[in-house]
């Protein structure tokens, strides 16, 4: 029989497909399912983990090798490896050779990218903090001027004063004594608020190089920041009093400083702490660091400065010590010698032209501090300060502030600015900064303690010190009150008659007369500890020989409830500096200095008086 | 205003503009609060506004003679403590002299009743009265103190406290919702009761001591819970004051003191929230009370004290050069050596004075003043006494099973420094002490006074800087600021 050759038509390969090719899929399935199942047995067969490949024995194997590590203190002899200089081999890669690729000529960009002027951010004064307390000022020498008051003179005898020349300490005969009081500077007791805060100094540089160091329009002038004038805002918070806002003029406040203070104390940081006149144009009497007002008998201390700057300095004077550095000045002088309220400042350049001195394609230098490569320290922050002295006593405030800069795109052409509106605006406030904690303002009236050469006469009684403002010089002035517990401290004033009467003399009268009053300012609440000591360590409980000395005796402590309801808790100790310093304003016989810290004239040697003291 | 015509309520100056309603308040509060409560009202007319027209007014010598004479204690004798007496407390007129009035009242009108029951209900009326006042904060702190002073001070015949007013006291005292001034007036009352134990009856002494061992927990309480910023939040001055109070009055009320007092003591101190002197007397009074009874173990208390002394020596040591800084800051500013905004800086020297690089020529420990040396001498001579007592009477040393030979000797150390420095109280010899008790932190304050020396020194702890071959200057620290400038 004759097989039937198979025909390769086109119609026979069709048919033929289409009769088999569920075989053939089926076939091809069926040998990737063989595949497969004979991929997973052969993994089971020949390639599971032997024995000592297990996790138990590798941890085991771990934890020997662990403890043969740590038996070993040095690597055995003769297993120690020879340094291969792996460093120096990657040591060539760590270097960019960019110095060799500069040298080509080609290997940079024959124009840099320039860029449309952006709007910098503004950033806002950090870490705003407020300080309150009390100040005695020093007043104009000018009686003319408001606010000034002549040194006052001997005043008429009153009732109850010792006779001329009976006491120690008089002037002799015909000369009468003067008022302790009046030993002290002429002043005004001002309570205050000072509001310290962080400008971000180095960040507003940062920020300005970030925008216009390529930027198709350059102007050296513009191109660092130059910070306008700011906005300081007060909030009256007492007993939780519902925030508002109140605007400070600070024009109206330097105004009002110009005429009522006797001048203005030196900072006691360099200049670099502060911004320049140069980088705060415009503002007259108005700059970012307002002045201190010159103290009557003392000096600013650093309640006066952010404590980021006093940190700072002594880490700044402290670096300088270690490096062995004595005769040099870390810090830059910034500038002629000027202080805020002399003013100085002008419009920035380039403000008062459209165009300013900007030019196109120039590479002016963005050193901040041209000529200063010295390699010091720059700072990152520059202060910012604001004496409030229009506070009350016993009023708690909260404080926040804005700052403003130049516009630096101020009529900038508009093909240079990202926005053609950012040439409108003259200055770019900041956001607020943060509100400062609520401040007290404290009372003008202090307790003092002193110790005493010999315990109160009267048993269960102390003696109680009183700053109290005198009303003659308006300083302080102290005042010995002898209390016992619950017993009211109070204060003797004398006040004209007219003062008392309204200012309306009584008819007939011409010449008004001195009227004496108690003035309470507390109440004693209560003491520990004995007042009394002996000098020169002479104990009042020794023994008569003197062979047994007492033990040391417990500090002296008062507690007085103040007219402002706060408990005033004092020593001798916390007290001694201001004791010192208003010690001539008791009369003579109160001074009552232990006798081996009394000058022979009665005061205390100038050497006991603080620093500052004139 | 000033802030002393506050405490004058009728001296008030608010101008013309409040002056007419404010009269008329007066009078409807006059009127009104006399009818409701004659306690608050003065007599029509203030005519008895000071003690003086109390005394001359016909109604007291009246009252007076009939209770003297044995009389009962009435209504009018009501009406004439209610109306006239107890008012004294709030008229201005008796401010200057109040304390003078409180003893006047006590002497001319209670103690001179000549019968007891009257005397006592005339004592219990008003000992309730001035409770009342003094727990009444709408009404002046000047008055609620002195109400509660009064009560402390009541007697009775025998000159002795008046039993009856102790629960008040102590109730006062204990009470934490209280002003602190009322509470400290509590227990100056409570003192008086004290300082005469030794005269009271047995039972009257025993309730004594049962009120001021109740009192001294709630003024020993302790430390806040943790304190988020991490650091040590210092009592309150008027909390330290009444513990300093009740610490002191401890010994003569408890003794022994039983464990849970004694342990309150010993947390007292160490914990470092109190103040120094709170502490000293915490350990004061626990070496006057402390007995076998009240399981305190020695070793950790010892250590405390020597803790203490330490920290309260190195404490004076670090005030006195942080007041020597601001001192020299002022300086500079007054000299204007620094400069103002505007003005160089003379050196590196001339800002902070003081700080590290002028520690070379000013010593830090300067300016420890003679007062500070003699409060260190207390404290270090009240912790020795706390540990071997001058009176030979308990003490922690008697604590110490075997070997006590450690305590007594920090107690004659402790002892012999507070009495060196009571008897020279200068700045070299606290330091002396504290070298004596803490050899180990020698070094720790030598290298803080003289940083620049010490750096120098080859067994300083602060490390020398290599020196740049060929140069004199040493070479900047690696971390320096002078080196990081990206301008």
């Amino acid at each position: 029989m004759k097989m039937a050759v198979p025909s390769l038509s086109k119609d026979t390969l069709t048919a033929w497909l289409l009769d088999h090719c569920e075989k053939i899929i089926g076939g091809i399935v069926l040998l990737l399912a063989v595949w497969l199942a004979w991929g997973g047995l052969n993994a089971i067969r020949s390639q599971s983990a032997p024995a000592e490949l297990k996790p138990d024995k590798i941890a085991a194997k771990a934890a020997e090798a662990l403890a043969h590590i740590d038996s070993q203190g040095e690597p055995p002899k003769g297993k120690i490896l020879e340094p291969v200089g792996l460093s120096d081999s990657i040591g060539t890669w760590l270097v960019p050779a960019e110095k060799d690729a500069r040298k080509l000529v080609l290997s940079r960009p024959l124009f840099d990218e320039l860029a449309r002027r952006a709007q910098p951010e503004v950033f806002p004064v950090e870490d705003l903090r407020a300080v309150a307390g009390v100040a005695v000022l020093a007043v104009p020498a000018d009686p003319g001027e408001a606010g000034g008051r002549p040194r006052p003179g001997p005043r008429p005898p009153r009732p109850g004063d010792p006779p001329p020349g009976g006491l120690p300490g008089d002037f002799g005969p015909g000369v009468e004594e003067a008022d302790p009081a009046e030993s002290v500077p002429p002043a005004r007791i001002v309570p205050y608020v000072i509001v310290t805060g962080l400008i971000p100094y180095r960040k507003e540089f940062d920020e300005y190089l970030v925008r216009f160091e390529n930027a198709s329009f350059r102007d050296q002038q513009r191109d660092f920041p130059l910070w306008s004038d700011f906005l300081i805002e007060r909030a009256d918070v007492t007993n939780g009093l519902e925030e508002k806002w109140e605007r400070i003029n600070p024009k109206a406040v330097a105004q009002a400083m110009q005429k009522e203070w006797a001048g203005v104390q030196a900072d006691s940081l360099p200049a670099e702490f502060f911004l320049s006149p140069e980088e705060q144009p415009g503002l007259v009497d108005i700059a970012y660091a307002w002045p201190l007002p010159q103290l009557a008998m003392e000096s600013w201390g650093p309640e006066a400065v952010h404590p980021w700057a006093t940190a700072e300095w002594q880490r700044i004077v402290a670096e300088q010590a270690v490096m062995g550095i004595q005769d040099i000045n870390p810090m830059r002088p910034v500038g002629p010698a000027t202080m805020p309220f002399s003013g100085g400042g002008q419009l920035p350049p380039g403000f008062e032209s459209p165009l300013g001195s900007g030019s196109l394609g120039m590479e002016p230098s963005l050193d901040p501090f041209p000529g200063a490569d010295d390699g010091v320290n720059r700072l990152d922050f520059k202060l910012f300060r604001f004496v409030d002295m229009a506070v009350r006593p016993g009023h708690s405030y909260r404080y926040r502030v804005r700052l403003s800069l130049w516009n630096p795109n101020y009529q900038v052409p508009a093909q240079h600015l990202a926005d053609a509106d950012l040439a409108k605006a003259t200055k770019l406030p900041s956001p607020p900064s943060n509100e400062t904690a609520a401040v007290p303002v404290p009372g003008v009236m202090s307790v003092l303690a002193r110790m005493l050469t010999a315990e109160p006469k009267q048993r269960g009684t102390a003696e109680v010190l009183v700053l109290w403002p005198h009303e003659s010089t308006g300083n302080y002035a102290l005042h010995s009150v002898t209390a016992s517990l619950g017993g009211i401290v109070s204060v003797q004033r004398t006040i004209e008659q007219q003062e008392n009467d309204r200012g309306r003399t009584k008819p007939g009268k011409g010449k008004p007369e001195p009227v004496t009053e108690l003035v309470p300012v507390g109440m004693l609440v209560d003491f520990l500890g004995q007042q009394g000591s002996s000098p020169s360590g002479q104990k009042p409980s020794a023994g008569r020989r003197g062979k047994k000395t007492a033990p040391p005796a417990e500090p002296f402590e008062l507690l007085v409830l103040g007219n402002d309801g706060e408990l005033k808790w004092t020593n001798p100790i916390d007290s001694e500096e201001r004791y010192l310093l208003y010690v001539t304003t008791l009369p003579t016989d109160l001074r009552g200095l232990p006798t081996d810290q009394m000058g022979p004239d009665g005061r205390p040697p100038e050497s006991m008086f603080p620093p500052g003291f004139q | 205003m000033s802030d002393g015509q506050r405490f004058l309520r009728l001296r008030v100056d608010r101008g013309m503009g409040g002056l007419v309603p404010g009269i008329v308040l007066a009078i409807l509060c006059c009127t009104g609060l006399g009818r409701m409560s004659p306690g608050l009202a003065q007599p029509a007319g203030n005519a008895l506004a000071t003690w003086k027209d109390v005394e001359a007014s016909p109604q007291f010598k009246e009252v007076v003679t009939a209770l003297r004479a044995g009389g009962p204690f009435n209504d009018a004798a009501r009406e004439l403590l209610s109306t006239a007496i107890l008012s004294q407390f709030e008229s201005d007129d008796n401010l200057p002299t109040l304390d003078d009035v409180r003893k006047k009242i006590r002497d001319r009108f209670l103690l001179v009743i000549g019968n007891d029951e009257s005397f006592a209900q005339a004592g219990t009326f008003v000992r309730d009265r001035l409770d009342e006042f003094a727990r009444d904060a709408n009404r002046d702190p000047l008055l609620r103190v002195n109400a509660m002073l009064f009560i402390g001070e009541m007697t009775d015949k025998g000159r002795l406290p008046w039993a009856t007013a102790l629960s008040t006291l102590a109730a006062a005292a204990q009470d934490s919702g209280l002003d602190p001034a009322v509470r400290i007036a509590a227990l100056n009352g409570l003192s008086n009761h004290l300082a005469a134990l030794t005269r009271l009856s047995g039972d009257q002494a025993t309730a004594v001591r049962a009120a001021m061992a109740a009192t001294l927990p709630t003024l020993l309480p302790p430390a806040a819970a943790d304190d988020p910023a991490g650091g040590v939040e210092q009592r309150s001055p008027s909390a330290s004051w009444l513990a300093a109070r009740g610490l002191g009055m401890l010994p003569l009320a408890v003794n022994p003191a039983p464990p849970e007092i004694a342990a309150r003591l010993v947390a007292v101190i160490e914990d470092p929230s109190w103040p120094f002197d709170v502490r000293v007397r915490a350990a004061a009074a626990l070496g006057k009370t402390v007995g076998a009874e009240s399981g305190v173990a020695a070793e950790p208390v010892l250590k405390a004290i020597r803790t203490l002394a330490i920290a309260a020596l190195d404490a004076d040591r670090l005030a006195a050069r942080r007041q020597l800084e601001l001192q020299a800051y002022k300086t500079g500013a007054a000299a204007g050596a620094g400069g103002g905004p505007g003005f160089a800086p003379q050196g590196p020297m001339s800002g902070m004075p003081g700080m590290p690089g002028m520690g070379a020529e000013v010593p830090a420990e300067d300016g420890l003043r003679s007062a500070v040396c003699r409060r260190a001498a207390w404290r270090l001579y009240a912790l020795g006494d706390a540990i071997v007592p001058d009176s030979k009477k308990g003490g922690l040393a008697v604590l110490g099973d075997k070997d006590d030979g450690g305590a007594r000797q920090l107690a004659a150390l402790l002892k012999e420094s507070g009495e060196a420095l009571d008897a020279e109280p200068y700045g070299y010899v606290l330091l002396q002490a504290l070298d004596d008790l803490d050899p180990a932190g020698v070094k720790k304050r030598q290298a803080e006074a003289f940083p620049a020396a010490a750096a120098d020194e080859p067994e300083s702890p602060v490390p020398a800087k290599p020196a740049v071959p060929g140069k004199d200057k040493p070479a900047p620290k690696p971390d320096s600021p002078f080196g990081e400038n990206p301008f």
